[in-house]
């Protein structure tokens, strides 16, 4: 009897596991592919659904990591932990230098937390920039960046549509490829490494369409980059998936820097054919497409950067209507203010700004800030009939104004002005024809040949820049103008081996003027110069026409008697300039006024 | 491969080395005189602490009586009397006993273990052999262990509870030969798992290791090199890597070292009906026999130092400033081998180097630093003090290989036509010989350890030093038998287990522990930590607790850490079985680490199997 009651309860607690398992199942059933069905298959359970619905995790069979899921459930609710411990044990891998356990180490990380999104970002920065540098052999520098993109491209793999590490992944390709100090050699290796490219196809990303290839008709890295920064956008505009630490501004500006990027690469690497024209177009145009999206600014409006224009228009339409509405009034305010100044703060406005002091600075500034009137003070003066009309505007233009600081703001950070005029500028032929120039000139110069040739090409291209600076003002403020001066440091070279002097008027001292190393490179010069103590200095009164045989240097030795004994005690040196009266002459080496010597 | 503890001779391990020994830092002792103070205390401890014991349930007289019998008969009894025959027939038992209890399991989760190891292991990493010897190392040594603590420690608990011990006390058989028999069974059956998990997992390392690649000789190009003309071309991409294939014009040709490996090739059959061959990975599964030497870093003043630090977390390397020969840096390296005969080194001086570089400022990337190699006599009176300058290109994280050969150039163009001979003119009368290096190019910087150039005279068998290995981990598993079954004779099954455990953890954690009782390892012992992880107080923080909490912290955490820093020096430190690292990094386990294992794990079996038998026969006197 009590056997049968015990077997009784064994079926029947047998059975009761059984059917609680019916519910289980169907809760927890995996999505499956069907190739036969566009390789989509069953959704799945209830939780699968759910994982697909929230990109939990991998709610597909196929995309089930065994290893991954074993190691989970090995560790028994411990793989915090377990991922901790094996941190520490990267850092001290990295602090040893054992790449090869740091790089497995890293392995087992991402096979314990494969959807915490950090872990990715900061391993593969990590193998690409942190360990990468550690080596001499820029070979192996390489390698260990294609570890890091690689590593990416695995977490793309666990976190599906993720923007961050599509992003990341563009950003690798781009930046780290084309922006590092092995950049020459990193995008030489780049354009051949067919493991490489092979990687990059079989994880959706066609290396070989022509959008991705350079002027050379081969996968350039900045090409590839933006497919990556794409895909990225992609994700979350057909995907909804959520920007994930990178601000909106940065995060779609990717795809169109890199076709920057990669137009300026492909003339640094001597290509400036018609290729490398529309390389500069697709970048104005992508700019521009930029420019026109809608970004949310951290008020909680929505901009585009193209539009501060318009929105300054509007606020200038709208005060004039303020002004209308109450004429005069504004003056009036203005006169008022201006009027309480103190002396010292009026004769500080008069100066010129570059000739304050700081003092004087801080005086003009109050005082500018005191004189400004404000629309509010416009509409407490106004007519009491005109007012309520004024208050619509002051709030039309209120409104405006915010937005166009915002976008002020927001356009400073990704520099858009220079980034928009420079692709303006660099489609011209004018630009195309100047970067040739220089481009061939340094060869020439590098290669100790045709010396004369290079000059010729770099003082076409000194002229045809000036011109470029003078219709693209913000070109020239830019840092990116600096690769410019490196060429001008050839020049200065290319002058004295063919023993000619640096022009004083030299074209681009405006450029020079604006960047720390161009700065140093004029002082070379002014040093030279005055030890040589011949051609007149920029600044200092040039040669009298009346009187061209005069000798300008002779006017500081006036003015500064106490510095005039020196000069007298080397007669020889002074002497010898004598018999040289054109060099001393400033017209002689002018390469603006004269490009065909 | 780096050393950072160094391994010493045998003898200095064994009694010390007289210029650094101080009494109160017994990792300066040396083994024997350590072994000696934990014997002596062991022999003064164990029959006090059985005296209290004993005094408790029989008085101090009885107590006393009990424990000098249990001393006296031990020596006039069991000792003449000892049996290897009934120890063997319980050694037996035991193995009988280990497979009725499934021990073989243990077999099949390491086949199991292997069988899906392919998605454990990142196949992809650049070093894959060390990889694979490291993960069937690592996983054959946990697995071993694992289960010489379950044999070992459950085993007579489960006797004494299900009361077959009485089966065989009631025999005439005495403690000491049920302890030696039961740790030798489960040592047999332990040596019989390893010997299988061995074979297994060399086929495994030989097999997952072994690739091929193929190349289309019409694929190769023709160029022109300083060496003359060679054809290039490249591998199919197999294992995760291809190759860069030079062939010579005699058809034969090595591939370029990717992934720790090459391969031979040559070119069979003429024009279109040509084939490359391609040979086995080469230099994959090796283990290189170095002659390592003294090293001396020079500054730049020429003194004897360390060497500068670049900035580098890790002070395993000292850095040498690099300058032109004869300029204002005098910053060398210098190795000082001993051995260097003409019998040994018939062709020159197989010189293996690891320099790391640093890099002041870029300069031609394209290119590596550059180096120079002077072969320099020790021997103030040799009249030939150093070879002329042998230029070499750095090449980091790779083994260097130079052959220094016989025939040297003269800096002072000494010697028979400006030329030296290497054993004639550099080599001193007791064979001992100095290599410089130094880096030339200046502002530039060469780094350097004593492991980092090595003499390659021979390579030893790779089997061989995964044999080595293996032994070292057979070693290991004959400790934890050991104490397994020394802590069961007076704990039951799992307070033993854990007891074992404990002990194999605070001998793998030994240096740890140190740290962190003498404060170099930052956050405080067990109770200051605990309270720093609940409180969430990261290490750097001056604790934040009430004074007088702090102080009875700080009491408790000196008293606890005491005890582990003295269990420390008691127990055996498992770090020094680790010898993964030499196989993984293809080098040969040193004889003389192999020696100190063998005598540290012998005389710890006997100390410890001394003890178990103590304990079991005064378990039978409380009974």
């Amino acid at each position: 009897m009590s056997r049968n009651a015990s077997f009784v309860r064994k079926i029947a607690y047998i059975t009761a596991i059984a059917l609680l398992l019916l519910p289980l199942a169907a809760l927890s059933q995996p999505a499956t592919i069907d190739p036969n069905q566009g390789g989509r298959g069953s959704p799945g359970g209830k939780l699968s659904q759910l994982r697909v619905q929230y990109n939990l995790s991998q709610a597909e069979l196929g995309e089930i990591d065994p290893a991954s899921e074993t190691m989970k459930l090995a560790t028994l609710g411990l793989r915090g932990v377990a991922a901790n411990i094996l941190w520490i044990y990267a850092n001290h891998y990295k602090k040893v230098e054992d790449w090869d356990k740091l790089e497995l180490t890293v392995q087992q990380i991402i096979r314990l937390q494969p959807n915490f999104l950090e872990v990715w970002d900061f391993q593969a920065h990590n193998l690409s920039y942190n360990v990468s540098v550690e080596f001499d052999d820029y070979r192996m520098r390489y390698q260990w960046v294609k570890k890091g993109i690689d590593f990416l491209i695995l977490g793309t793999h666990y976190n599906r549509q993720e923007p961050g590490l599509l992003n990341e992944i563009g950003w690798f390709t781009g930046q780290k490829m084309g922006r590092s100090d092995e950049q020459k050699q990193f995008r030489r290796m780049f354009k051949t490494d067919k493991d490489f490219h092979e990687l990059f196809r079989r994880n959706g990303v066609e290396v070989d369409q022509d959008e991705a290839l350079g002027p050379d008709v081969k996968p350039d890295n900045w090409l590839v980059a933006r497919l990556w920064f794409n895909r990225a956008v992609l994700a979350v505009t057909a995907a909804n998936r959520p920007i994930r630490g990178k601000s909106p501004l940065l995060f779609y500006n990717g795809g169109a820097m890199a076709l920057i990027n990669g137009s300026a690469a492909a003339e640094k690497d001597g290509y400036f054919g018609e290729r490398s024209q529309i390389s500069w177009q697709r970048a104005a145009d992508e700019w521009r497409d930029y420019g026109n999206r809608e970004l949310p600014a951290t008020e909680g409006f929505m901009f585009r950067l193209n539009e501060l224009e318009e929105r300054q228009d509007r606020i200038k339409q709208l005060r004039d209507q303020i002004d209308l509405l109450a004429p005069g009034i504004r003056d009036e305010i203005k006169k008022e203010r201006t009027a309480k100044f103190s002396d010292a703060a009026r004769a500080a406005l008069e100066k010129s700004p570059d000739k304050r002091t700081p003092e004087e600075m801080g005086l003009a500034y109050q005082a500018e800030m005191e004189s400004t009137v404000r629309d509010r003070d416009v509409l407490d003066r106004a007519p009491r009939e005109k007012r309520p009309d004024i208050r619509v505007l002051l709030e039309q233009v209120e409104n405006d104004e915010s937005v166009a600081s915002s976008i002020a703001r927001n356009r400073q950070i990704v520099n858009f002005e220079y980034w928009r005029t420079r692709c303006d500028a660099e489609r011209t032929k004018l630009a195309l024809d100047a970067r040739r120039n220089v481009y061939e000139a340094d060869k020439l110069f590098a290669s100790g040949e045709k010396f004369a040739e290079a000059r010729q090409k770099y003082e076409e291209a000194w002229v045809a820049w000036a011109q470029i600076f003078k219709d693209h003002q913000p070109l020239m403020d830019n840092a990116e103008a600096q690769d410019l001066i490196e060429s001008i440091t050839h020049y200065r070279d290319l002058l004295n081996q063919l023993d000619e002097r640096f022009p004083a008027d030299f074209v681009l001292n405006a450029l020079l003027d604006r960047h720390p190393e161009g700065m140093k490179l004029r002082e070379q010069l002014k040093l030279i110069q005055s030890a040589s103590g011949e051609s007149p200095r920029p600044g200092e009164p040039k040669p009298d026409p009346k009187n061209p045989n005069q000798d300008t240097r002779s006017k500081p030795d006036e003015s500064k008697p106490n510095e005039s004994k020196p000069t007298e005690s080397k007669p020889s040196e002074s002497k010898t300039t004598e018999p040289k009266p054109a060099e001393s002459k400033p017209a002689a080496a002018k390469p603006a006024d004269e490009p065909k010597p | 491969m780096t050393l950072e503890r160094g391994i010493p001779n045998f003898w200095t391990w064994l009694v010390g080395d007289p210029v650094d020994q101080r009494l109160f830092l017994p990792e300066t002792w040396g083994f024997l005189w350590g072994m000696i103070a934990v014997c002596f205390l062991i022999l003064l401890i164990v029959p006090f602490l059985c005296f209290v014991v004993a005094s408790f349930r029989y008085g101090p007289s009885e107590a006393f009586y009990y424990v000098y019998r249990a001393l006296f008969s031990a020596v006039t009894d069991d000792l003449p009397r000892f049996s290897f025959r009934r120890t063997l027939a319980i050694a037996r038992l035991a193995v009988q006993e280990a497979i009725r209890n499934r021990v073989l399991i243990g077999f099949l989760v390491f086949v199991v273990l292997l069988l899906f190891a392919g998605l454990f292991l990142d196949v992809k990493n650049s070093n894959p052999a060390r990889v694979y010897v490291s993960f069937v190392l690592g996983a054959t040594n946990y697995l071993a262990l694992l289960m010489a603590l379950f044999l070992s420690t459950f085993s007579i608990p489960n006797d004494i509870k299900n009361r077959t011990i009485y089966t065989v006390v009631t025999k005439p058989i005495r403690a000491g030969e049920i302890v030696l028999g039961r740790s030798l069974g489960f040592i047999a059956v332990g040596t019989m798992m390893l010997v299988a998990m061995g074979l297994v997992s060399y086929f495994f390392v030989r097999r997952g290791l072994s690739h091929d690649h193929v190349v289309v000789a019409a694929d190769l190009v023709e160029e022109t090199t300083p060496e003359g003309k060679v054809r290039r071309g490249q591998t199919s991409f197999d294992n995760f890597h291809r190759h860069t294939v030079t062939i010579g014009t005699d058809g034969k040709g090595q591939t370029n070292v990717v992934n720790g490996h090459r391969h031979d090739v040559e070119i069979v059959g003429e024009g279109a009906a040509a084939k490359v061959r391609i040979g086995p990975p080469v230099d994959q599964l090796v283990a290189r026999a170095p002659t390592f030497g003294k090293l001396v870093i020079l500054d730049r003043d020429g003194k004897p130092g360390k060497g500068i630090n670049v900035g580098n977390e890790w002070m395993y390397r000292g850095f040498i400033e690099g300058g032109p020969a004869g300029g204002s840096s005098k910053a060398a390296a210098v190795w000082t081998f001993e051995g260097v005969t003409p019998e040994r080194y018939p062709d020159g001086l197989p010189l293996e180097m690891t320099l790391r570089v640093f890099r002041s400022y870029k300069g031609d990337i394209e290119q590596g630093i550059l180096g120079e190699i002077v072969i320099r006599n020790p021997d103030p009176a040799a009249p030939i003090k150093r070879s002329g300058p042998i230029l070499f290109e750095s090449k980091e994280y790779t083994t260097q290989q130079r052959l220094i050969p016989r025939e040297l150039s003269s800096e002072t163009g000494a010697g028979t036509g400006g030329k030296l001979d290497l054993f004639r003119d550099l080599v001193s009368s007791n064979g001992r010989v100095e290599v410089e290096i130094r880096c030339v190019e200046t502002a530039q910087y060469f780094g350097v350890a004593q492991a980092d150039v090595y003499l390659r005279s021979h390579d030893s068998s790779f089997e061989l030093n995964f044999a080595k290995a293996y032994l070292s981990i057979w070693l290991q598993m004959v400790l934890v038998t050991a104490f397994g079954v020394t802590f069961s004779t007076f704990l039951n099954g799992s307070v033993s287990m854990m007891a074992t455990l404990s002990a194999a953890v605070l001998g793998l954690f030994g240096q740890f522990i140190r740290g962190v009782a003498n404060g170099a390892v930052e956050g405080g012992g067990p109770l200051e930590s605990t309270l720093r992880i609940v409180t969430q107080q990261n290490v750097m923080v001056d604790l934040e607790v009430n004074s007088v909490v702090m102080h009875v912290l700080k009491f408790c955490d000196h008293a606890l850490m005491w005890v582990l820093q003295a269990a420390t020096y008691i127990l055996p430190d498992f770090t020094q079985f680790d010898t993964v690292k030499f196989v993984a990094d293809g080098f040969s386990i040193f004889p003389d680490l192999v020696a100190q294992q063998l005598v540290m794990a012998a005389v710890y079996f006997l100390v410890v199997t001394i003890v178990g038998y103590f304990c079991l026969k005064t378990r039978e006197i409380a009974a």
